[in-house]
């Protein structure tokens, strides 16, 4: 009797437990169009990917590069190529195993040019990946890799569901994914909502039952949801909303560092290739006034948020000074009329770019409109969508000034940005300096030689003022108190989430 | 037959120039859906022949006339855009025929009874048809939700299965949004003065005199001739209640067609676009046609 008793007891908890435990339901901007990491357009899509996926490497809780699927590894002496072994007992949502080959396969799924994947930079450092086993592979790099485990992060896909290496965005798996991921889709709906469902094969211990994303367009009424208790969790909250949070006892706020940064972008085809308007231009914005009233954060005086290891902390914030600043737009040949500085008949005029989905966007430009108009320079701010600003502000620089935000994984990677060949670098800075620093930065494979070089750049970048480099600002995410072990991945969110679970 | 034929030739032309106006829309844009994705440049020459985007303009909008609409290219990438359209277009079909059956049995109920000294009150109405169509759906919305928090932190009530509006599909969101879209977007008074006009008229005719003389009741010509002003009533509204949708939508996370093309306009997916805003062009057009066809029959009877 007792050996019928203790299964059926522990039975019977076991369903209770599954019974109160609950799924996460989270809010989100808008919904996936897509689930395919091959073709990641937004942070929407990247945070149900962590959900749904698995990479090679993940981020431990100290964000350090911690084995995901490989169960071994070891990297050549020249640096310049990898050996893994994978864990074992790996499988797919559909139960089949996961194999060295799918590793093979979704690099060079990511690297084929008729894919056109949107992640193919993130492997373009591997010329090479084969299977030298079931779960063996070997990867060469195309030079000397300091650190490749930072970099094998992207998720991994089954092979067994395509038919080559050459995939379409329309491709079936896009409404139908599989990884080997702790949690599995259960629905994808046409209305926005995305039901995940804990995959009980999971290799490791999996708390959270389940996920559910809900597309709620209003920031407002995404806060209401979670006082309401209809939600349990917000990616991030507006800084409108944290004082109602905060008060509310069944929510916590989980402050979170992103590798983030706001900036003024100046277009350096124009007025501002003349280094001395762009220190005029520096030295008008009152950094801390433009901050104080959109939320708590840190200055910053270049390329880099204050806790990066590559942020020059001897460098100088430019002062706002803009007594000096009149002194500078005198030298070029403007007047001051007692209303505007002008020039050859026409007012000093400049026309600031804004995504219109920038969060407290339009609070900024009022101040900093406000501020130059203090000082004779007049801006007209035009809120464009996003397709509009990867028009004019990406391909025809159509822009005087932007005001946006760079952010970055934890390679900070700032190449693309600030090299003069940048892929990114839609002001048009260039320096030979920066170059030389980026270029050296990017192949040297000693770790303290690369913290120099970038904090170098650093101020090699500050100095040109290629931008008015603004803040961080304090990122919260808002979780309900029923949520327990909550804690975030500063970029993916969801990286930790199995070890979550909600009352 | 000549005036059906007339009112078939309008609605094919405002679904020509409705869709050729999308498109000349869209193409003034700037940007396209392969701006969006973060390699753009490297993957443009790829995808510009995938996604049909080298195709030129008269031939996208050509091919829409026809109903080739296509794959969807932003929204859900690589779904046929029948697809992606028609449950959402089957929702905004239900709130829109329920939105103008309402907004056309009050107006016309309340044009009826004034006689009866039940007056509708026209301050009411007044106020809730000028209110802008967003406000007043935020303003039901938060008293409904704000009203249940105070009742039940008072023990007063067990939260409703309908909390929060309008998160999920009920049906006090479904009356909520049929109600907004009936009295907002489609301005109930200027209906309920419409047919209250035409009310006056009919009862001042020699037939409504002779009628009521005789001792018949009202309601045996009555209604029937309303019908026409009924007709011209829904003709009228017909764009006002489809343009309200979408802001009616996006405010009660309805997620209809209003919805679909307001995204896809942003998300420059041309397919969709083109392809709503063809259904939506034949739907108001169309109806336009029949019911100002229809009309045209009634008063031909009528005078014969």
């Amino acid at each position: 009797m007792p050996r019928l008793t203790l299964p059926f007891v522990f039975g019977a908890l076991a369903l209770a437990a599954s019974a109160i435990a609950s799924p996460l339901r989270y809010a989100e901007d808008g919904a996936p169009g897509t689930i395919n990491p091959l073709f990641t357009t937004n942070m929407t899509e990247a945070r149900v990917q962590e959900l749904l996926f698995d990479g090679l490497f993940t981020d431990s809780r100290s964000l350090v590069a911690t084995p995901e699927l490989v169960q071994s590894y070891q990297i050549a002496e020249d640096r310049q190529s990898m050996t893994i072994d994978l864990r074992s007992g790996v499988t797919w949502h559909d139960g089949q195993a996961l194999s060295a080959d799918d590793v093979v396969f979704t690099i060079n799924a990511m690297k084929d040019p008729t894919t056109a994947s949107t992640e193919a930079a993130r492997v373009s450092f591997i010329t090479t990946a084969e299977a030298t086993g079931p779960r063996s592979l070997r990867l060469t790099f195309a030079g000397p890799e300091l650190s490749p485990e930072d970099k094998l992060s992207f998720k991994i896909l089954p092979k067994h569901r395509f038919s080559g290496t050459a995939i379409q965005r329309n491709d079936a798996f896009r409404t139908n994914p599989i990884g080997t991921g702790p949690f599995k889709l259960a629905s994808f709906s046409a209305d926005g909502s995305i039901v995940l469902e804990r995959n009980v094969e999971y290799f490791a211990e999996v708390d959270l039952n389940g996920a559910t994303l809900r597309e709620v367009a209003d920031k407002s009424y995404q806060a209401k949801l979670l006082v309401y208790q209809s939600l349990e969790a917000l990616v991030r909250v507006v800084p409108r909303d944290l004082a109602t949070l905060e008060a509310d006892r069944g929510i916590e706020l989980y402050p979170y560092q992103t590798n983030s940064w706001w900036y003024i972008g100046m277009n350096h085809q124009g007025v501002w290739a003349d280094p001395d308007m762009r220190s005029a231009l520096t030295m008008m914005i009152n950094v801390d006034e433009l901050l104080r009233p959109i939320g708590t954060g840190d200055t910053v005086t270049g390329p880099f948020v204050r806790s990066s290891p590559f942020y020059n902390h001897d460098v100088r914030k430019v002062a706002h000074d803009p007594d000096t600043a009149r002194t500078l737009i005198a030298t070029k040949g403007y007047t001051f009329d007692g209303t505007h500085w002008v020039k050859d008949g026409q007012p000093l005029t400049f026309r600031l770019l804004v995504q219109d989905d920038q969060e407290v966007g339009q609070d900024v430009v009022i101040a900093i409109q406000g501020q130059l108009q203090r000082y004779g320079v007049t801006l007209e701010p035009e809120f464009i969508d996003e397709a509009a600003w990867k028009s004019r502000v990406w391909q025809s620089r159509d822009f005087d000034l932007v005001l946006s935000q760079w952010t970055f994984d934890r390679n900070e990677d700032i190449h693309e940005q600030f090299h003069s060949q940048g892929s990114r670098n839609f002001t048009g800075y260039a320096s030979e300096t920066t170059d030389a620093l980026l270029d050296q930065a990017r192949t040297t494979v000693d770790p303290q030689a690369k913290r120099s070089l970038l904090q170098q750049a650093h101020g090699s970048i500050s100095a040109d003022q290629p931008m008015v480099f603004l803040w961080t600002l304090n990122s919260y995410a808002a979780v309900s108190t029923r949520v327990q072990n909550a804690e975030v991945h500063p970029f993916y969110f969801f990286t930790w989430a199995q070890d979550w679970s909600v009352e | 037959m000549l005036a059906a034929l007339k009112h078939g030739a309008v609605a094919a032309l405002t679904v020509v120039v409705a869709v050729a106006g999308m498109q000349v829309l869209l193409a003034l844009a700037p940007g396209d859906p392969i701006d969006l994705l973060p390699n753009a440049e490297a993957v443009r020459a790829t995808l510009e022949a995938q996604w049909g985007l080298d195709v030129p303009l008269w031939e996208r909008i050509g091919r829409t006339l026809i109903g080739d609409f296509g794959q969807s290219l932003s929204l859900r990438p690589g779904a046929p855009v029948r697809e992606v359209i028609a449950q959402p277009l089957l929702k905004t079909a239900s709130w829109w025929l329920a939105g103008s059956a309402l907004l056309t049995g009050l107006a016309a109920v309340g044009a009826v009874v004034q006689r009866r000294s039940i007056r509708v009150p026209r301050a009411v109405l007044m106020v809730v048809s000028i209110v802008p169509t967003f406000l007043l759906a935020h303003l039901i919305v938060n008293g409904a939700n704000e009203g249940v928090v105070a009742a039940t932190d008072a023990g007063l009530i067990s939260r409703p299965s309908w909390f929060p509006l309008p998160l999920d599909a009920s049906t006090l969101r479904f009356v909520v949004a049929v109600g907004i879209l009936a009295i907002g977007s489609a301005s109930l008074l200027d209906a309920y003065t419409e047919l209250s006009t035409q009310v006056h008229a009919l009862r001042s005719r020699p037939f409504a005199i002779a009628a009521h003389s005789r001792g018949e009741p009202e309601r045996s010509w009555l209604w029937r001739h309303l019908a026409i002003a009924v007709c011209e009533l829904l003709a009228g509204r017909a764009p006002a209640l489809l343009g309200g949708l979408v802001i009616v939508e996006k405010v009660l996370l309805l997620g209809g067609a209003g919805t679909v093309l307001w995204d896809a306009a942003v998300g420059r997916d041309y397919p969709v676009a083109l392809a709503l805003t063809a259904v939506f062009a034949l739907w108001v057009a169309g109806l336009r046609a029949v019911l100002y066809t229809l009309r045209d029959h009634w008063r031909r009877g009528q005078t014969a």
